[in-house]
């Protein structure tokens, strides 16, 4: 980081001249808030904050808000930043070839006051008094003189408001807010040695204090969870340093989401850095599995070709070559020596099974080669509570996923020289109704005991033969009407239940939901329930054991939601309970049967839990992948 | 009142109350507590509820009201919160086996010092009762907290009158006081202090033996010496008094006081009352107890243990700058080490207030979801410990050896207690399956007779022929046969009929009750021994009370050392250098409160001052320029440090402070019958007779409340008088004259806090910088205001006629008179008074002068007046 001295050495703006200006590609500086927070962050930075406060109301629509306590501005200077092209970084085109600085256009302001209404409060340590500016539409409504602590403070309210087409394109508060914190996210993780909170409505979502380590960082940014199982990578080849943390392979993800690379400060994408990172765990990784890394390389600038977008995030390297065999060897060396593992994971535990630990080195080890968790695990490792900066994060990477157009992924795969075979995002390939019609539907057989396997006209069907059945039980439970009514087995001799007394309330609180699932249940004395009915889809025999299944699994719904149990979470919960379990041999009839009652559902893709029930390989993608095509 | 006719109940009642007088007695009548005469009509003001009347067998109509019995916690809690006191009086056996009249009396007298319901206590502060007895020279001191367990003792010398103990009283802050009857006159000066209700003490002797042999007796121990009090006469006779009171009062809750520790307030930082309450520790001087206090800002506990012993460290900065320091590095390894932290807070999370459970656990108060509750406190406790594993710092290291896994209570509560028990003991469905056979038995009995009763429907309907014969259930007859209308005629003669709906009869058969009696039994004796073994769990779990009391209190201590550490990292504190210099150096400091609730920027200011080179400081500037807001962050970042937290600054060195003295701002205590200015020089006084050297004086505007000439002699000669006990001081003034005394005293420095004057606007650039002042800007200030804008022009005219005033008579003073209003354009130039050449003249002593001298005045004279133009010339 700068010290302030130099910095505020550098804070003398000077106007750049037609030549340099024209010379930068200006591009739409500002597409959407998150391009104003990343533009008034930069700024902070290069003026050597080491605090710096996001703001956000509604996503940033409303307001944005950067505080940063770095060398402030004068007021001649503050006026001179509003102007554009006026910058103090770049005096001519060839300043242009070393950039260290993070913001260099020196028109974001101009752009950003152009279409909001802002307001700059800022002082300069060589002023006694700071400068109240504000600004409406670019041109200056108000100065004055204010008290203010040495900094600058910017505050863009109403962004777009004089740009509607730009404003219509918005996506709702959250999602924006949602950019917003993935992106200050990256700049916490970025510099360590800065404080950085970010609040939306008010509330706090992400504090990282300046703790100069960048572990403090990535346990504020990505969770403990993460943090704990992460290995330290540190790796220097002529032109190239890479530091940072990645983990082990016990800890992986469905996607790059939490892949995370920086070059000189500034996050980036990269898809010789991902092809090394890819490379280093080849082997340790079931396929469409990802690890997590959070990656730093120091490259000299004059090999990074950043002005290639204006969004800034991919960038070009002269030095492919030892980029990529830097990043290979770091990660390569940190994961086979385990060397450098961090000292807080001392008590870190593998999240799978804990193994049983003898001294340091089997601690590495154990660490290292745990069996994989499978998908069922995995679903756990996904923090439970997920504090509201990650659960921002999620719902940015879910919206990512369904911007499956996005610079697509098959960036990351060619020019890798390998081929990839396991498609990286597993969730993009649900079939999509779009993409293969379930017409011509047949059976082939089951696989592991799990999976139907079916052909239609379109490609190749997986059906998870669980969830499949699950969404049939619960639409007929949905439908339920006096014919089902009739549908129910008396039961030769009524069953008494006796329940505790927590189970009786909740029992007592939904007993009209587990009668439309089929139940014919009545209260019988303290705590007791007579079953005298069962649904038709159960042999009388599992009435009991399921139905005491049921009402375990609604009890801890209650306590832990503290509410009543839900009417639809009654119907999943008795159609997950009743429908066949992963493991169980089916018939062919059965399979028929299952595939059939499955195609009449209204949508026999997705699960009530919202899991996926059909994956696709259309016959296009499998002749593609066989080079037929 | 004619005894005649007054029945058996109302007798009772009568005997019952006469014990009683002066609290509300709560009379169980079936199921309601009713109230009569005075204190129904009390209640029925205070808790608003219906007062009715109804001729008891009085000959009169009496006043009653009354309120349902599960709910009496909530009433009783609110006629405690307005100070009364409330005696419960029970049914003392079961109604349905009383022969005549049911036995009935007071189980427990409620009071706000002894209360132990949850729903009565403050999560977040102690419950304290605190007695007090007097001897020549000390004052014994017993404070307890029945809900946590908690009792101290001390004595409190009365070198300075009753200040000190009331100083103390005022930080314990307690519930309610105790006084006995000789002691009486502190009544009135407590009550001053705090919100405390004071109640007497009257003194049982029928129980009541001397105070150290009452005590052996409680404590079941030879001596008093383990305690460390056995000299300590005054502070046992409170100590007695206490544990009598709770005798008469809450007798379970004696069960829970098993221990005594004595304290003395020498260790600790002094605070006095006025302190406490100008620096707004616990609670902002506006009055709402949350409010902006330093205690919201610094709160991030997890535990209310934890919020309780924070809350007592603010009250009780140390001195022993081991002690302090050795809480700072703990801090400071909790604020560096991330993970760490984040794992204790996460795991503190799930603890529940053991302190409070287990005293309801010993007070067999305790229910089913409390054990459980406290058994999963307690399995939290080895990951705490783990979290902590390799903490390098002593206070933590300790903190952790202290983190024993009472394993097998929580083994003991999981195996006999259900996952998810309900409140009430006494129903059941409390202990698990497998626990005990006995039960278990008992259980099964119940459900084989339900199979029977279930089982019946299938036999009946073979037997009968009726193909929809069934057998149902409701509360009001228990099991019932069901028959409809068209198989009536099938229906057997044993059958007897006990209700008939529209479609169909329902009937019971001999068998069916006789079957259904033996499941109610059964049931009932289950519930029996339910509670029976509950309660053996219960005082298991008990036994254990030391034990939990010594990870209680560890665990809070780290939720306070885990929370300074959170707020130090989200504030962006400092760990300051605490030592025993005389020194308070603090670079870029800020005020922790008004920095957090404040919209713009907080600006951070330097502060340097000694005992001697820079012992004074005095303080100027315009209104609203912020330096009261100075003083106190001054004396605010001195007591976070000395308790041992990060403080709100770049850099920060404290030589430790023995007592933080503040005068702060105008305000009245009517209450106590003291005028402002009363108030303000009680406060001085109080500064100047007992500062010491290491003191920390706050002055903010000393003797504003009285005329400006006597406002100021006082303001110099206290400063004068300070600046000898050479402790450190800060002082805000408007008496710009004081910034003289920087030339004449050694250790005063001028400071003031910088403005800029900007067309019609005054800009606060909140900066203290070295020098003096000499302009207020008050209109300014009544203009932001909202003074109107005619009285503000008013006002600015008055001032610039005072300030010409003042360049030719030095001081405002009370001579100088205002013009009316409507006269003001003509008379300035026409003034009806003296001409101030003609005062001058007149003050000429030409005696002393020479004649040169005499000459020279005559001529400035002359130019003076053709200047000005003198009417008629
Ligand atoms: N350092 C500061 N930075 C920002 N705001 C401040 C600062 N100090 C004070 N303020 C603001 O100014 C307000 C007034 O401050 P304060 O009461 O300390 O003034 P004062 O000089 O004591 O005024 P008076 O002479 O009327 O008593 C505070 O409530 C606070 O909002
Ligand atoms: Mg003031």
């Amino acid at each position: 980081m700068q010290s302030k001295s130099e910095t505020s050495d550098a804070s003398r703006i000077i106007i750049l001249d037609e030549h340099t200006a024209n010379r930068i590609a200006a591009g739409e500086v500002v597409e959407r808030p998150v391009s104003v927070v990343k533009e008034l962050v930069e700024n902070s930075l290069d003026a050597g904050a080491t605090q710096i406060t996001v703001s956000i109301e509604q996503g940033g629509k409303e307001l944005i808000k950067v505080t940063d306590n770095g060398c402030g501005m004068t007021r001649e200077d503050a006026i001179l930043s509003l102007q554009r092209h006026a910058t103090s970084k770049i005096r001519s085109a060839s300043d242009l070839k070393a950039i260290r600085t993070l913001g260099f256009r020196g028109e974001a302001l101009p752009s950003i006051a152009s279409i909001s209404i802002l307001e700059m409060i800022t002082k300069h340590e060589s002023q006694p008094a700071g400068t109240r500016l504000e600004v409406e539409a670019g041109s200056i409504t108000n100065l004055e003189s204010v008290g203010a602590p040495q900094g600058t403070t910017i505050i863009v309210r109403k962004l777009f408001f004089n740009t509607p087409a730009r404003l219509k394109f918005l996506k709702s508060a959250q999602t924006e807010f949602s950019h917003i914190a993935e992106y200050v996210g990256w700049f916490a993780l970025a510099w360590p040695t800065v404080s950085f909170r970010l609040l939306h409505g008010g509330r706090e979502v992400l504090s990282s204090p300046a703790t100069g380590q960048r572990l403090n960082s990535i346990v504020e940014v990505l969770g403990k969870d993460i943090a704990k199982q992460l290995v330290e990578v540190h790796y220097e080849l002529p032109g190239v340093r890479v530091e940072g943390f990645v983990s082990c392979p016990s800890l992986t993800r469905i996607n790059r989401r939490d892949q995370i690379f920086f070059v000189n400060g500034r996050p980036i994408r990269n898809k010789i850095i991902a092809h090394a990172l890819d490379y280093a765990y080849r082997g340790l990784l079931p396929s469409g599995r990802y690890p997590v890394a959070v990656l730093f390389l120091e490259v000299p600038p004059e090999l990074v070709d950043v002005n290639v977008h204006p969004a800034k995030s991919e960038v070009k390297f002269s030095n492919e070559q030892e980029v990529h065999s830097a990043v290979y060897r770091s990660v390569n060396m940190a994961l086979t020596t385990g060397a450098a593992i961090p000292t807080i994971s001392e008590h870190a535990e593998p999240l799978g099974k804990p193994a049983p630990i003898s001294s340091e080195q089997a601690d590495i080890t154990s660490k290292l080669f745990v069996p994989w968790p499978d998908a069922a695990t995995q679903q756990h490792i996904q923090p439970m509570n997920l504090s509201a900066f990650q659960e921002a994060l999620r719902r940015r990477r879910e919206q990512a996923l369904s911007e499956i157009s996005d610079v697509g992924e098959d960036s990351w795969q060619k020019g890798s020289g390998v081929p990839v075979e396991e498609s990286p995002v597993p969730e993009a390939d649900f079939i999509a109704p779009r993409t293969v019609a379930l017409t011509g539907v047949r059976v082939i057989g089951q696989a592991r005991n799990m999976y139907v396997l079916a052909e239609c006209d379109d490609g190749l069907l997986v059906i998870d033969q669980h969830v499949a059945h699950e969404r049939i039980l619960y639409d007929q439970l949905l439908r339920f009407d006096a014919e089902s009514r009739s549908a129910i087995q008396r039961l030769l001799t009524p069953i008494t239940i006796s329940l505790s007394a927590s189970e009786s309330t909740v029992v007592r609180q939904r007993l009209d939901m587990l009668n439309q699932a089929g139940f014919d249940l009545e209260e019988f004395g303290r705590d007791t329930f007579i079953l005298r009915g069962a649904p038709p889809q159960l042999k009388p025999s599992q009435a009991e054991a399921i139905l005491r299944d049921i009402i375990a699994e609604l009890v801890e719904l209650s306590v832990e939601r503290h509410l009543i149990v839900r009417s639809d979470q009654v119907l999943i919960t008795t159609a997950c309970k009743m429908a066949i379990k992963a493991g169980e041999k089916l018939d062919d009839r059965e399979m028929k049967q299952l595939v059939e009652d499955l195609l009449k559902c209204e949508n026999p893709f997705v699960c009530p839990h919202g899991r996926p029930i059909i994956v696709s390989l259309s016959n296009w993608e499998l002749d593609r992948k066989f080079k037929r095509t | 009142m004619d005894a005649k006719k007054i029945t058996p109940l109302v007798a009772q009642y009568k005997a019952i109350k006469e014990q009683y007088p002066d609290v509300i007695l709560m009379f169980r009548l079936g199921d309601f507590y009713e109230m009569f005469g005075d204190d129904a009509v009390t209640a029925s003001r205070e808790l608003e509820i219906v007062l009715t009347s109804r001729s008891q067998g009085y000959a009169a109509d009496v006043p009653m009201c009354g309120v349902p019995y599960h709910a009496v916690d909530k009433y009783v809690a609110k006629l405690i919160s307005r100070g009364y006191r409330v005696a419960i009086c029970d049914q003392l056996e079961d109604p349905k086996k009383a022969k005549k009249i049911v036995k009935r009396g007071v189980t427990r007298v409620v009071t706000p010092g002894t209360v132990l319901e949850d729903g009565m206590l403050d999560a977040k502060s102690n419950n304290y009762l605190v007695a007090v007895t007097s001897e020549p020279e000390l004052y014994g001191l017993a404070v307890v907290d029945i809900s946590t367990g908690e009792f101290a003792v001390t004595e409190i010398s009365q070198k300075n009158g009753s200040r000190e103990l009331l100083d103390e009283i005022s930080r314990l802050a307690p519930a309610e006081v105790l006084l006995r009857e000789l002691d009486w006159d502190l009544e009135a000066p407590i009550r001053a202090n705090t919100t405390a209700v004071v109640t007497k003490y009257e003194c049982d002797s029928f129980y009541r033996k001397p105070a150290k042999d009452f005590l052996l007796e409680h404590f079941h121990t030879e001596s008093l010496r383990g305690f460390g009090a056995e000299q300590m006469t005054a502070a046992l006779e409170a100590a007695a008094m206490v544990i009598d009171y709770l005798r008469q009062t809450n007798q379970n809750a004696l069960a829970s006081i098993s221990s005594m520790s004595t304290y003395s307030t020498s260790g600790f930082m002094i605070l006095d009352s006025a302190a406490r309450r100008h620096l707004e520790l616990t609670q902002s001087l506006s009055g709402t107890t949350k409010g902006a206090s330093l205690l919201s800002v610094i709160d991030q506990t997890k535990t209310a243990m934890g919020a309780r012993l924070l809350r007592k460290w603010l009250d009780q900065p140390l001195l022993d700058v081991e002690a302090i320091n050795r809480r700072l590095d703990a801090v400071e390894e909790l604020y560096t080490n991330v993970l760490s932290r984040k794992d204790v807070r996460d795991q503190l999370g799930g603890v529940q207030d053991l302190e409070r459970l287990m005293s309801r656990i010993v007070a067999e108060t305790a229910t089913p979801r409390d054990l459980v509750a406290f058994a999963q406190s307690l399995k939290k406790v080895p990951s705490i410990a783990r979290s902590l594993e390799g903490s390098r710092s002593e206070r933590l290291h300790t903190l952790r050896e202290a983190l024993d896994y009472l394993e097998s209570i929580v083994e003991l509560i999981e195996r006999a207690i259900v996952n998810d028990p309900p409140a009430a003991v006494r129903d059941g469905g409390i202990i698990a399956q497998g626990y005990n056979s006995e039960l278990d038995e008992l259980r099964r009995a119940s459900i084989d007779g339900k199979s029977w009763v279930a089982a019946l429907e299938t036999r009946e309907r073979e037997r009968t022929g009726i193909k929809n014969l069934k057998v149902s259930y409701n509360t009001v007859f228990g099991y019932y046969i069901e028959v409809t209308k068209p198989n009536l005629h099938l229906v057997p003669d044993e059958y007897i009929r006990k209700q008939t709906t529209t479609n169909a009869e329902r009937f019971i058969t001999p068998a069916l009750k006789e079957i259904e009696a033996k499941i109610l039994h059964a049931d009932e004796l289950a519930a029996e021994l339910e509670y029976q073994l509950f309660c053996e769990v219960r005082s298991k779990v008990a036994e254990e009370a030391r034990k939990v009391g010594k990870i209680a209190r560890a665990l809070a201590e780290i939720d306070v050392l885990s929370s300074l550490a959170e707020v130090a990292a989200l504030r962006g504190y400092c760990r300051p250098v605490v030592n025993e210099s005389e020194e308070i150096r603090i670079k870029n400091g800020r005020h922790p409160v008004v920095e957090a609730y404040l919209q713009e920027r907080f600006v951070p200011n330097d502060t340097y001052v000694n005992c001697d080179s820079d012992q004074l400081l005095i303080i100027t500037g315009p209104n609203m320029a912020g330096k009261s807001t100075y003083l106190r962050q001054v004396a605010l970042i001195t007591l976070l440090a000395q308790i041992g937290s990060f403080v709100p600054a770049d850099e920060a060195t404290i030589g430790v402070v023995d007592r933080i003295f503040t005068r702060v701002g105008a305000h009245d205590e009517l209450a106590s019958g003291q005028s402002t200015f009363m108030v303000e020089m009680n406060e001085t006084a109080n500064i100047l007779n007992n500062a010491t050297r290491r003191s920390l004086i706050v002055l903010d505007e000393i003797g504003r409340g009285t005329s400006t000439y006597d406002g100021l002699s006082i303001a110099w000669a206290v400063a004068e008088e300070i600046n000898k006990i050479s402790a450190r001081t800060l002082f805000a003034t408007h008496y710009h004259h004081l910034n003289e005394l920087e030339k004449e005293l050694r250790g005063v420095k001028n400071y003031r806090v910088t403005v800029r004057e900007e067309k019609d606007r005054i800009v606060w650039l909140r900066k203290i910088v070295p020098g003096g002042t000499d302009k207020s800007y008050g209109i300014e200030v009544a203009r932001l205001a909202g003074i109107p804008q005619s009285t503000i022009e008013r006002a600015r005219e008055i001032l610039k006629e005072l300030e010409s005033d003042r360049t030719s008579r030095g001081l405002v003073d009370g001579r100088t008179k205002i013009k009316v209003r409507e006269e003001t354009l003509q008379l300035t130039l026409f003034s009806l008074d003296k001409h101030p050449v003609i005062e001058e003249l007149e003050n000429l002593d030409i005696t002393t002068m020479s004649p040169i001298e005499a000459l020279n005045k005559l001529y400035e004279l002359q130019k003076k007046l053709s200047k000005d133009g003198l009417p008629g010339r």
